[in-house]
């Protein structure tokens, strides 16, 4: 979920997954369902952060190609979608957009390790010239290292949820998790 | 993590400003979740945040100024929405006999709140000195008693998060 003055944006369960938003102060909720995440039996649109006139989340492919972020703007019912295909796990591709604040948004990734499994680390897209730039990012420093058995993570999954100005909020987990 | 003995597992869900919310596992509430909010500027939690009606978990999701949205279960499993209003302390000031009666009201339950006064107005707040530490009770409510003192200058009084 997100609030940004008086827009929340949120998801519920119909059965199956649809965004919203909701002018507070109003009885109107919008749905909404990225075209490429919905058909007449499916759809799987989580909208979760808002600023101005921007929501930002995530859809899983009809044709199960992966799960991509999104952008849909209010003003004129567009979704854009985002992806980064460099940090596909060469299977498929995992982006969640989860916050944004201006131009700025966060969010999640994955990578994979062979035989260890899938973690995630956080990006930082800026809106720029009709696209994006992007990078990623994650807490605590890379020179930790977790074992597991003969295989090593150089980090730990951190999720990047929200952003102000220039400040990130998120959470990652440790060893005990 | 959220301070206090046994609070556990406190993703930050969102940002706004210097106000960052999130959740964690309240020890106070036997271990349901409940919403924070930390402030990046004085680094105080304000904590057990809760929809009334929950009768378990509540997820604090999003922040907008003083605005924050959430969701919780009823007993039935399901879900509901919630936006609400971060509570901002209102202090009050009567004089009785030679005492000065200070009452503190719309605070979060259990939180800590100082009044602090200065003869000048003009310095920043957390230079203003602390004249009483109190802690809202459960109706986020306190008040506090000050003698008044003789030729006392003209004095100004005001709440804070900090001492």
């Amino acid at each position: 979920m997100g609030i940004s003055g008086n827009v929340v944006s949120g998801y519920y369960f119909g059965p199956q997954l649809h965004g919203f938003y909701h002018v507070l102060g109003t009885t109107n909720y919008v749905t909404l369902d990225v075209p490429a995440g919905t058909s007449s039996t499916y759809s799987s649109t989580m909208a979760n952060g808002v600023s101005g006139n921007n929501i930002v989340g995530y859809y899983q492919a009809t044709n199960y190609s992966g799960t991509y972020g999104f952008i849909y703007n209010i003003a004129t019912s567009n979704y854009t979608t985002l992806n980064d295909a460099a940090v596909s796990d060469g299977s498929s591709t995992y982006f969640q957009a989860l916050g944004i604040d201006g131009t700025n948004i966060v969010g999640n990734v994955s990578s994979s390790v062979a035989l260890v499994g899938i973690y995630y680390e956080s990006f930082l897209a800026t809106l720029s010239g009709g696209g994006y730039n992007y990078s990623t990012f994650y807490y605590p420093s890379p020179s930790q290292v977790q074992n597991e058995g003969s295989y090593s993570l150089t980090n730990y999954t951190t999720r990047a949820n929200g952003i102000s100005g220039p400040n990130v909020a998120g959470y990652w987990e440790d060893e005990n998790f | 993590m959220v301070p206090g003995p046994g609070n556990v597992d406190c993703p930050l869900t969102g940002i706004s400003g210097n106000n960052v919310v999130g959740y964690y596992g309240d020890s106070s509430h036997s271990y349901y979740d409940s919403g924070f909010i930390y402030n990046l500027t004085n680094g105080t939690y304000t904590t057990s945040i809760r929809d009334p009606l929950a009768p378990g978990n509540t997820f604090l999701e999003g922040i907008s100024g003083s605005t924050l949205v959430g969701y919780y279960y009823d007993s039935n499993g399901v879900v509901h929405g919630f936006v609400a209003v971060v509570p901002v302390p209102i202090l009050s000031l009567k004089v009785v006999g030679a005492s000065q009666i200070f009452t503190a009201t719309n605070g979060v339950a259990g939180t800590s709140c100082f009044i602090v006064d200065t003869t000048n107005p003009t310095l920043p707040l957390n230079q203003w000195s602390e004249l009483s530490s109190n802690v809202f009770n459960a109706s986020g409510v306190f008040t506090y008693t000050n003698p008044i003192v003789p030729n006392m200058p003209p004095t100004f009084y005001g709440l804070s998060k900090t001492p």
